[in-house]
């Protein structure tokens, strides 16, 4: 039996082994992976497990196709890990991104200990998340995991060792976890993955308890880019990307994005029997993360589908006839030339490189430091209060990743309008005509810096009919922009500090709870919360100068909601009407505007948006086989109000267009607003768990491109077609997405110890349902000729079908 | 029994996942080689292709022909947009090509093959040139040229390098015959009253005609884009030589230079009797 057991375990890691060896000869080829494609092999556990929350369950992990948010607001992306919120008020650091593919590492459980607010209500966040073996949520020993899919990664491994200790012991949880996708393999690209993260604790005596923990993943995989229906149509393919491209007669994949950020932190726990308990958290994350893609100057836009290279732009028949054919014929046309790319670059004489590969860079470091406390006074009232301080600084930067067969490449400003000025287009005038090798900085390098304190009190009254409770919390930030070079367009405001940006932001919540028996209960829920901006938002454009964005005002969310709660032994029934609305939203966006031949900056302030609906989930035990679960929900998301908008040109920030956007009553989001899903689960035999989702979605919006509709271009045309396409809300078709999945356990006897295996297989999208996960309208439109159809949607689908097969070995 | 179950299901199971590996590591996602055209096509030469031309008509061309020519103007300073000059020993012509930056592809000095079937014979204002669509339902004649993604389809590069020498040219022999050549033109210079001026309006994007005077008699006009990245540079003052691409504007003998380099003025402006000859009226 001894013999067995090291021959299979020899036959896991050879495995793992394998995998990793073909993961390192993927090292030179660049490839590509979808984001979204993450949560396509995490989908298939949770669907296993009893969800205390129906709606947030399937829409989360069955319902994301549709881009199916409850309530229709986005999702809070919190990421409280031990007690620590990693979440960031600048863009660049996202903490999620710092430990993709280690999420098995994770358990969740729900708190109240954090005043955030979720769009599913009170004490809802869902992603508080534990690493530390205090938790008592992980089993001792070894789990060995080996998975494929065809969807986000094509193999995996990871190792899980945890060994819990008895007071005065230290305990330990680590994990190690490799992914591949080898090159071109899914319509995403590549990705590699290579982390690990460590926990250890000890309990004292004394009711007191230390901790570390460390995780580190070193993480580089492709994005897939949107496209125009005419390419998909001309490549045959629901997932064609135009973003790759062939070099050397092999595929290459240039956008990518990555992440190596080290993340470490501290706990100390102190408890004073079961009424009070203190927990220190201090934390600290150094790295870098960043995106690459194909960057080019003064050169032919090298992209495939340039709305100028395909037959719709010919206004030739005979034209687009040849076009039509010339792409059936020669799929490799919709991909990048990368090839000419490189003669073109080898070809200057100079030997310029007029095409390379970028990277945008943030260096990170970012501290936190957080205290929770917890009080309970009597069997009746109970308090927490807590604090956290975060700061945050990152230094952004681009690097010349690749010259692409040039020998530099000049760091000008590739989208600065010719004003005949010679040094407009310095990206640093200090050192004029910079000629840039690979692996050297350039363009703009500025820091941002963030420090945000938050102080929340919760209070909280239970008694055998009611329970009320109340929560208030004061946050205050603070931002600085640092210009580390002084660019040739803003030469007095492009170097040095900015002044120092104060935001302060309050909020307070309420919940009052009834219970008219045991099984039955309603719950009230009303907030109404200020957050400060971020750092993108508060700066026009930071890259280039300390500008302050116009219609800078609190971001305001206010609502209510009423539900009512059935809880019986084997069903669940829920019930919940609500309200909420935003004011003070805001929007900006660089894009190219035709009517004035010129980058412009625009800003959108003080839109308004109302999120009504009601929601509704049931959970039931059929037959004592059956588990079923069902929720409608039908929801009505409207900007309520004309906001006002500005148009600078990007090159001197002059105001060439303000008023107001004629918004009203278009959608706010694209979740759908009516959802309707089924799940059911069936466990023929205690091993075996089938299930089955299916999930039906209507009203989908598009995301819109607010400009379009200004009053200036709207008025004017309130008598024409035109009108009616831009002033009213078109909404995608409705669909219909299935889902399965099958698990299977079984025990391996090795003398008296059984080892426990799982297996699992999932299928998503099991009809093939084309599904848009993505459809907006692009920034740049025709304002001279208003022709809608001159820059049209794009899109970007769902995979398909697709599959995911997992192995797991647990050894205690 | 249960164990030897359990243990060859798990196995398979493994076996199941390998195979999946192993199929991931061979497969490549692989698209067809483009073909290339074929070069059997007829090669006619330029002056006979322009032959082919009546001016103010549009000649589609049916049959399968091939023009080769060197390039010897592109917009690698925006002078000319959209367009590239060739010539053979027996003429030139201009080429339009509904790209940019052709200059990178295809550089002066390339030797090119183009594949005029399905293209069009036209002239704007009598200066020849090869279109791939015609439009004339706005009243007038609106052309386009060989769009980018097709470029690949009808012009193929023959030969990188080819050094191209300038035919020198006096200006009682300036024709139409000529068009869309590399010229060069000796002892001239620019117009007294123009030389104060810059090659074209750079601020406001428009072109602007230069009258070039023959210290022997004549004029032929210097024509810059607005777009030129060297129209705001002023126009020399002193007389010498000038390279550029033969070009008409109806019955205006015109001159287009690819860059301030193709001016090779040195010496002082005319004097005497050459001098007097083109005075004002």
């Amino acid at each position: 039996m001894g013999f067995i057991r090291k021959l299979f375990l020899s036959f896991f890691f050879l495995i793992v082994i394998q995998s990793a060896y073909a993961q390192n000869e993927e090292e030179v080829t660049k490839q590509w992976v979808y984001d979204e494609n993450e949560r396509t092999y995490n989908w298939v556990p949770t669907l296993l497990k009893s969800n205390k929350n129906i709606l947030s369950s399937i829409s989360q992990f069955n319902g994301y196709v549709f881009n199916w948010v409850p309530r229709g607001q986005s999702y809070d992306n919190s990421a409280i890990i031990d007690g620590i919120n990693w979440a960031s008020n600048l863009n660049g650091w996202n903490a999620s991104f710092s430990y993709t593919g280690m999420y098995k590492i994770f358990h969740q459980k729900e708190s109240d200990e954090n005043l955030a607010y979720s769009s599913e209500g009170y004490g809802k966040n869902y992603r508080t998340s534990y690493l530390t073996t205090n938790s008592n949520l992980f089993k001792r020993g070894w789990v060995l995991h080996t998975g494929f899919s065809n969807a986000s990664y094509m193999n995996e491994g990871h190792i899980q060792y945890s060994a819990a200790g008895n007071r005065n012991e230290w305990s330990l949880h680590s994990f190690l976890v490799f992914q591949n996708t080898p090159n071109g393999m899914s319509p995403s690209g590549f990705k590699k993955i290579k982390g690990a993260a460590f926990s250890i604790d000890k309990i004292f005596t004394n009711n007191q308890s230390i901790g570390l923990t460390l995780w580190w993943n070193q993480t580089s995989q492709g994005k897939q880019a949107p496209s125009v229906l005419e390419a998909y149509t001309l490549s045959h393919q629901r997932n064609y990307n135009p973003s790759w491209g062939w070099l050397d007669g092999q595929a290459y994949y240039p956008n990518s994005k990555y992440t190596n950020v080290p993340v470490l932190s501290i706990r100390y726990e102190k408890n004073w029997s079961d009424k009070a308990a203190i927990q220190i958290n201090l934390g600290l994350a150094i790295g870098e993360q960043g995106t690459s893609q194909l960057d080019w100057t003064s050169s032919a836009d090298p992209r495939p589908d340039y709305y100028r290279y395909l037959p719709s732009y010919s206004k030739d028949s005979s034209m687009r006839i040849q076009l039509n054919k010339w792409f059936e014929a020669n799929p490799q046309a919709l991909q990048i030339d990368f090839d000419r790319i490189q003669k073109i670059n080898k070809a200057s004489i100079s030997k310029r490189s007029f095409y390379i590969i970028n990277k945008n860079i943030s260096n990170i470091i970012s501290a936190r430091a957080s205290a929770i406390y917890k009080f309970q006074l009597n069997n009746y009232w109970s308090t927490n209060a807590g604090m956290q301080i975060a700061k945050d600084k990152i230094n952004y930067f681009n690097v010349v990743d690749h010259l692409l067969g040039g020998h530099f490449f000049y760091n000008y400003n590739g989208w600065v309008i010719d004003d005949g000025l010679v040094n407009s287009f310095q990206n640093n005038i200090q050192s004029p005509d910079q000629k840039i090798k690979e692996g050297e900085r350039w363009g703009p390098n500025f820091e941002l810096q963030s420090m945000q304190a938050t102080s929340w009190l919760q209070v909280k009254n239970t008694s055998p009919r009611w329970e009320f409770s109340t929560g208030f919390n004061y946050a205050t930030d603070l931002f600085q922009r640092n210009g580390l070079n002084q660019n040739g367009l803003f030469l007095n405001n492009s170097l040095g500090r900015s002044s120092l940006l104060y935001f302060p932001s309050l909020g307070y919540k309420g919940e009052v709870l009834y219970k008219f028996s045991g099984r039955i209960y309603a719950r009230s829920i009303f907030f109404n919360q200020q957050y400060a901006p971020n750092a993108a938002t508060v700066f026009l454009d930071p890259s280039l100068h300390g500008f302050q964005t116009p219609f800078l005002l609190p971001l305001l969310k206010n609502g209510i909601d009423l539900s009512l709660y059935f809880r019986g032994v084997d069903t669940k029934i829920m019930l919940s009407a609500y309200y909420q609305k935003v004011k003070n939203e805001s929007e900006k966006r660089f894009f190219y505007h035709d009517k004035y031949n010129s980058f412009v900056y625009g800003v959108v302030g003080q839109k308004e948006s109302v999120y009504q609906g009601v929601e509704s989930s049931v959970e039931t035990l059929l037959f004592n086989l059956l588990q079923l679960e069902l929720s409608i929900n039908i929801g009505k998301y409207f900007i309520s109000n004309n906001p006002l908008y500005e148009i600078l040109l990007a090159n001197d920030i002059y105001k060439v267009e303000s008023g107001l956007l004629r918004l009203k009553n278009l959608p706010a989001t694209t979740s759908p607003e009516i959802t309707e899903a089924v799940s059911i689960q069936m466990q023929p035999t205690y091993t075996t768990r089938v299930s089955v989702t299916g999930i039906y979605a209507a009203k989908r919006a598009i995301s819109y491109d607010y400009y379009r509709r200004s009053a200036l271009v709207l008025d004017p045309l309130s008598a024409q077609k035109l009108y009616a396409s831009l002033h009213e809300a078109h909404y995608l078709p409705s669909q219909f997405v299935l889902n399965a999945s099958f698990s299977k356990s079984f025990n391996l006897k090795y003398g008296n110890q059984k080892i426990p295996i799982y297996s699992n297989f999932s299928f998503k999208n099991l009809l093939g349902t084309l599904i848009p996960v993505l459809v907006f309208e692009q920034s740049r439109f025709d304002y001279i000729n208003l022709n809608p159809n001159k820059y049209p949607l794009k899109y970007l689908y769902d995979l398909g079908v697709t599959y995911a097969v997992g192995i797991q070995l647990q050894i205690q | 029994m249960k164990i030897k179950t359990s243990l060859s299901i798990f196995i398979s199971s493994i076996a199941l996942v390998v195979l999946f590996f192993s199929a991931a590591c061979l497969k490549q996602t692989a698209y067809a080689q483009p073909v290339s055209g074929n070069d059997t096509d007829s090669v006619i030469s330029i002056k006979a292709f322009r032959k082919l031309h009546t001016i103010g008509n549009v000649e589609s061309i049916a049959k399968s022909m091939v023009l080769e020519g060197t390039i010897v103007a592109n917009d690698e300073h925006d002078n000319l947009y959209k367009s590239i000059s060739i010539q053979d020993t027996s003429g030139g012509i201009i080429i339009s090509l509904d790209g940019s930056s052709l200059y990178q592809t295809y550089p002066v000095g390339t030797t090119i093959r183009i594949h005029l079937q399905n293209l069009f014979l036209t002239d704007y204002r009598r200066m020849l040139q090869v279109v791939a669509s015609v439009d004339t339902s706005s009243g007038q004649l609106v052309t386009t040229g060989i769009p980018a993604s097709l470029l690949s389809k009808y012009i193929k590069v023959v030969k990188e390098n080819t050094n191209v020498i300038p035919l020198l040219v006096s200006y009682k022999n300036l024709a139409d015959s000529l068009q869309g050549r590399l010229i060069k033109i000796s002892n001239v210079e620019f117009a007294a009253a123009d030389t104060n001026l810059t090659y074209a309006d750079k601020k406001n994007k428009i072109g602007a005609s230069r009258s070039l005077k023959f210290c022997t008699g004549g004029t032929i006009y210097l024509r810059t884009s607005g777009y030129a990245d060297f129209a705001g540079i002023s126009i020399p003052k002193n007389n010498g030589d000038i390279v550029g691409v033969y070009s008409v504007y109806n019955y205006e003998k015109q001159l287009l230079i690819r860059d301030t380099s193709d001016i090779l003025f040195r010496a002082n402006r005319c004097t005497g009797a050459a001098w007097l000859k083109n005075l004002p009226n």
